[in-house]
């Protein structure tokens, strides 16, 4: 009967379970996981694809331009007063007038720069959106740790944060290098609580003047949910300091709602609700705008010298994830 | 379609309370998203509205067609339906047989018309129809019943109808029909009529009356009241009042006759929707009948004369037997047409015809012819068996005592007793239960009245040597009273046509001989008829009674047709009024269908329907 009906259907919705369902995406954190040992084979025969432009400090095993008077040759250039004289190419300097300096490249290190976007929505979904972004953190990280890059796991949280976070998600994480790091990394993703509502622009822009210590390979891994356009947030890292990636995360719900009536949607992030009625026709507009929302943000990011490419949080790593990375030159075989 | 119980639509307020409940229920079902910026980007139109959309499920329709279903069950509907109902129905027909339906205002007159119209009726019935037949003039009249007749027979009887009463005993006729409908059918009463009569109350009958009316607006002209008075120097006076019941004023000759042959004739204007009188010039003689006729025609022939029969003025015959005659003596010589004769008892001889003989203290024997009066009856035991009064004593009777009259007798009409000082009166041991008590003095009979070996015997037991009675003028009238009313003296002068006429009737009367107006004298030798029911025709009737003795006295009876309401021929604004509404009342007089029970069955399957919904 319909008073029955009603009341069944109160008592439902009033029910612990509901209610731990309707709250569990809201500041819960990802269940413990790790890579699996067919994605970390895959890994070890891959490497990060960073640009020669990067700036680097300290040696390390990456290919740079910077260059120096070594026996091996790359190039020439002429002598300078001070010039050791034993990388003098005695031969091609007695073809040409001038003396010439042999030189050869000098490999360097790279700051790898992960940035998780740790707002709510990333929780959202079943599995949630920040199970896909913790793990694919976890193999480029293992990528950057293992090749000699530093490597630097930056929360994106928001402003101010939330009162439930750990307080190590607060500050960044790093720069660690060497593979030793990695446990402690991946108890570090983990550990990450996704809630609030994040402003990705002021939020890169605090990394980028307050956490960043120089140029690197940013790897921006979030759902972009609420941003318009993309290049305000790309601004703040410019290239070819910065060679940015940013991977879009999303729900195959988001990417293709299985809805259809009259449903009172509320926003995880805002609490807000407004009441949409889903019928095949608002589906075909929604996909329409979604479609026009993603070429536009990809429009911003190449427009920003950045590289986008969008990750559906039902791929799973070694299957889709890293042949996909392949397949756009993320990473490279060694 | 009506309501029993109007207040019962309140509960369709209950309906937005579920559409409220129902948008309760869906906001319980709210989806969370991730962002709602996915979703705004659809354009503003296929945003629901901010009050929600009431989605239409099965459910909500389910329960919303419960809630004006018990709704409605709780108004009981009843459906009126318009089409008559042609399966059961009780038709209770009834015909103004009156004399206003003679009228050929219409051709070939309204009565014809209206027998027309009800044979149509009659005709139409359905198989399981029930049908009543009734006529109202003077009097109303049981025709037939379909229950009881064919409805050939029912036509022939109707075939056989005649008007011409003067009268509309509707109310009566319609009691009648009331009292013969079948509980089981619907009623309907159809009145044929003109409507020729004052207007009646019928709004609190029991069912709806669809009226047939007859005739159009036409001038008549009636002769609506003839009388005449005699003065003592037997000079007569004849006094005619006539009517013009059309909108123009008309002149008419009127004709007096007496016995028949032409009196007097007179040229009368007749201003228009008036009454005038007429008073004729004194009338030398003594004319056993006074007629009077308006010549020339109108719609309606009939209530163009009249007749009256003259009041006889023979000597009545009577005997007093008494030792002390007065104070009878002096009150009979005071009553005028009275030849008295007095005895002592024992001088007392019977004699062959007498209307009338009074024994004063002293018995009868044997009972003599007429009316036998006994005054202050003896103590001693009559001599006749058959007399069974027994006198015990005097009884006194208390001053100021009421007077009633138990029994309603023409005797004591105009006699006023009021100032008589009662002393005492006779006590009988015991009155015969088939007697009358006239008059009494709280339990003491003081006038009794009963029959006698077919003799009419009068006792009046106030013992007149005591008292005023004798000395107060109630005494004379009384016995005037009585003279009057002996025999034949109550024949009236006139009567109105259909009005049916007592004939009183005495021990000695052996044959009745009646001449109407038209036709063959009637003649009545073994049974002679009480009451004279004949009287359709308007003409003088003649009344020819003859005693053992083989005298025959005649009286003459005019019957009338003319009538203040009758002869008013023009369309009556009441019945047209009513004829008015008969569309509106035909809707009542249509089948109440209770919708109620049919509601209440869809009800329970509705709810059936959402058990199943809901716990499937």
């Amino acid at each position: 009967m319909w008073y029955q009906r009603i009341s069944k259907a109160i008592k439902k919705a009033a029910s612990p379970q509901s209610f731990t369902r309707f709250f569990a995406t809201e500041g819960a954190s990802p269940q413990p996981q790790s890579i699996s040992p067919r994605a970390f084979f895959q890994l070890n025969r891959l490497q990060l694809n960073a640009s020669r432009f990067l700036p680097g400090r300290a040696a390390g095993l990456r290919p740079s331009l910077r260059r120096k008077p070594a026996s091996e040759f790359r190039e020439h250039r002429l002598y300078v007063p001070g010039d050791d004289i034993r990388f003098v190419d005695w031969k091609a300097s007695a073809r040409q007038e001038h003396i010439f300096i042999k030189l050869g490249e000098q490999p360097k290190e790279a700051t790898v720069y992960i940035l998780i976007d740790c707002s709510a929505s990333m929780g959202w979904g079943t599995p949630p959106k920040s199970n896909t972004a913790c793990l694919v953190a976890m193999a480029l990280s293992f990528l950057a740790l293992t090749h000699g890059d530093r490597l630097v796991i930056v929360p994106l949280n928001s402003d101010p944060p939330a009162v439930n976070l750990p307080a190590r998600q607060l500050h960044p994480l790093g720069p660690l290098s060497g593979k030793g790091q990695y446990p402690h990394l991946v108890t570090t993703l983990n550990s990450l609580v996704f809630c609030g509502q994040v402003d990705l622009v002021s939020a890169v822009r605090n990394f980028r003047y307050h956490q960043a210590s120089g140029g690197g390979l940013t790897i921006l891994i979030s759902d972009l949910l609420g941003v318009q356009d993309i290049q305000p947030v790309l601004e703040f890292l410019p290239a070819p300091t910065w060679d940015v990636i940013l991977l879009h995360m999303l729900h195959p719900q988001e990417l293709q709602p299985n809805l259809q009536g009259d449903f009172e949607m509320q926003d995880i992030e805002t609490q807000h609700t407004i009441n949409y009625d889903i019928n095949p026709k608002n589906l075909a507009l929604y996909q329409q705008q979604l479609q026009s929302w993603r070429a536009n943000l990809e429009m911003g990011v190449v427009q920003s010298n950045a590289f986008y490419t969008l990750i559906p949080t039902n791929w799973s790593l070694e299957h889709e994830i890293i042949p996909h990375f392949r397949a756009v030159n993320i990473l490279k075989p060694l | 379609m009506s309501f029993a119980n109007p207040l019962g639509l309140l509960g369709l307020l209950s309906l937005p309370v579920i559409i409220a409940l129902h948008l309760l229920r869906e906001r319980q079902t709210r989806y969370v998203v991730s962002s709602l910026s996915l979703w705004s980007f659809l354009e503003p139109e296929v945003r629901g509205s901010r009050f929600r959309k009431v989605s239409i499920s099965l459910l909500l329709i389910l329960d919303l067609l419960a809630a004006v279903l018990l709704s409605l069950a709780l108004a009981r509907p009843q459906l009126n339906l318009n089409l008559p109902v042609r399966n059961a129905r009780h038709l209770v027909i009834l015909v103004d047989v009156s004399t206003s339906m003679l009228a050929r205002d219409v051709l070939p007159d309204r009565f014809s018309q209206a027998i027309i119209d009800v044979a149509a009726q009659l005709n139409g019935l359905g198989p399981r129809d029930v049908a009543t037949l009734l006529t109202f003039g003077n009097q109303p009249h049981w025709i037939a019943d379909t229950r009881q007749q064919g409805v050939q027979e029912m036509l022939a009887r109707l075939a056989e109808l005649q008007a011409g009463e003067t009268g509309a005993a509707l109310l009566e006729a319609l009691a009648m029909g009331n009292a013969a409908l079948d509980p089981a059918l619907p009623a309907e009463f159809h009145v044929f009529s003109d409507g020729a009569f004052a207007s009646l109350s019928l709004d609190e009958l029991p069912h709806p009356i669809q009226w047939h009316p007859y005739g159009k607006q036409t001038s008549n002209q009636a002769i609506i009241r003839l009388s005449a008075e005699t003065s003592p120097n037997g000079m007569s006076q004849c006094f005619v009042q006539l009517a013009n019941f059309g909108d123009q004023p008309v002149t008419r000759v009127l004709s007096l006759l007496a016995d028949g042959a032409p009196l007097d004739s007179q040229a009368i204007d007749l201003p228009a929707n008036s009454v005038v009188t007429y008073l004729s010039p004194p009338i030398q003689g003594q004319p056993a009948s006074l007629g009077a006729v308006l010549v020339g025609g109108d719609d309606l022939k009939a209530d163009d004369s009249a007749e009256l029969g003259m009041r006889p003025t023979s000597q009545v015959k009577v005997q007093l037997v008494a030792e002390q005659p007065n104070p009878l003596q002096q009150a009979f010589n005071a009553i005028p047409g009275v030849e008295l004769q007095v005895f002592s008892p024992q001088e007392f001889t019977y004699a062959a015809v007498m209307d009338m003989t009074v024994f004063r203290q002293s018995w009868p024997s044997p009972l003599p012819n007429g009316l036998v009066l006994l005054v202050e009856p003896p103590q001693s035991a009559a001599p006749l068996e058959e007399i069974p009064l027994q006198v015990t004593g005097k009884q006194d009777l208390a001053p100021g005592a009421q007077l009633t009259q138990p029994y309603p007798s023409a005797l004591l009409d105009g006699v006023d007793f009021s100032g008589v000082r009662w002393s005492s009166a006779w006590k009988l041991a015991a009155i015969p239960p088939d007697w009358n008590i006239l008059l009494q003095v709280d339990e003491t009979p003081l006038l009794i009245h009963g029959q006698i070996n077919g003799h009419s015997v009068l006792v009046l037991l106030v013992d007149l040597s005591q008292g005023n009675f004798t000395r107060h003028p109630s005494f004379p009238i009384l016995l005037g009273n009585i003279v009057r009313n002996l025999q034949y003296a109550s024949f009236p002068g006139s009567i109105a046509s259909g009005e049916s006429l007592s004939l009183p009737l005495s021990a000695d009367d052996l044959a009745l001989t009646v001449l109407p107006p038209k036709g063959n004298p009637l003649e009545y030798r073994t049974s002679l008829p009480s009451r004279w029911t004949q009287t359709l025709t308007p003409g003088i009737y003649r009344f020819e009674f003859r005693n053992r003795a083989g005298k025959v006295t005649s009286h003459l009876v005019g019957v009338n047709a003319g009538d203040l309401f009758e002869s008013n021929l023009a369309p009556q604004q009441w019945m047209q009024a009513q004829t008015a509404q008969q569309s509106s009342r035909a809707l009542d007089v249509s089948q109440v269908v209770e919708l109620r029970p049919w509601i209440l069955a869809l009800l329970f399957i509705i709810l059936f329907w959402e058990a199943a919904l809901a716990w499937r």
